[in-house]
């Protein structure tokens, strides 16, 4: 995309008015939905690194 | 005398896009949430001024969003060409929208009538013409739905209009001939009544 037309994208986004209730609204779902979504793999993943931990543990003893 | 230059070239425009493109998807399927989180600061502002267009009302225009996003991590580790995510994002967008909007739906189905014009020239809106935003953004609200829609993506995006017919599931005939009525329609709007604002 050349120079002149990315100004022309920003300019026309900077154009868009929102109301910053609605945008916090928004951004508060959003981070409620990257809470519950995005940190299910990485419990699951903590929680299997700590079952091997503790496997491995065992085999030591 | 100067030194050779060593350094491999590095990508530009489109391509450059399309490898970050590629590389969040990858980092994100790695298990790197803030991947996803960076997909979302990148596209958030267009994806929201895209739906915005569709379907006018603010409120109705988050919540589309808010599905967009929740339609894009469930696909997201599935996408087959992770190059393509900018037009894959959009593609959601405007399922989501069809979804909820009916004048879209209405449209979706009245779109096997239109006339597909012969021999168009492949010419997308560039500032050259169009350079005053101010002035598109009021006259993109003045325009039908169909063509608000295809004139917003090509100022949006560097789409090719392959992609802008995969976007909107139209055959490349008709986008040609809607973007060349779009970008008509737009210079009258902005030529009649642009002067009198």
């Amino acid at each position: 995309m050349s120079r002149e037309r990315i100004n022309l994208r920003d300019n026309l986004l900077a154009q868009e008015r929102v109301s910053p209730e609605l945008e916090s609204k928004y951004k508060e779902e959003l981070n409620k939905m990257f809470t519950e979504k995005l940190s299910v793999p990485k419990s699951i993943g903590t929680f299997i690194l700590a079952g091997l931990r503790l496997l491995i543990g065992l085999a030591e003893i | 005398m100067t030194e050779p230059n060593t350094q491999p070239p590095r990508p530009a425009g489109p391509e450059r896009e399309e490898i970050l493109a590629e590389l969040l998807v990858l980092r994100f399927r790695r298990g790197d949430s803030r991947a996803f989180r960076e997909i979302v600061e990148r596209w958030e502002k267009r994806l929201f001024y895209y739906l915005r267009r569709l379907c006018g009302q603010e409120q109705e225009s988050w919540d589309l969003l808010q599905q967009t996003w929740l339609k894009a991590l469930r696909g997201l580790g599935g996408l087959r060409e992770p190059r393509k995510l900018n037009a894959w994002l959009y593609t959601l967008a405007r399922r989501s929208a069809a979804d909820r909007i009916a004048a879209l739906a209405a449209e979706n189905s009245r779109r096997a009538d239109e006339a597909v014009l012969d021999e168009i020239a492949d010419d997308s809106p560039g500032p050259e013409e169009f350079a005053d935003a101010a002035l598109v953004h009021w006259g993109l609200d003045k325009l039908e739905l169909p063509q608000r829609e295809i004139l917003t993506l090509f100022f949006l995006e560097d789409f090719s209009l392959a992609e802008v017919a995969e976007i909107l599931e139209l055959p490349l005939g008709t986008v040609k001939s809607r973007l060349h009525r779009a970008r008509s329609a737009l210079r009258e709007v902005l030529s009649r009544e642009g002067g009198l604002r």
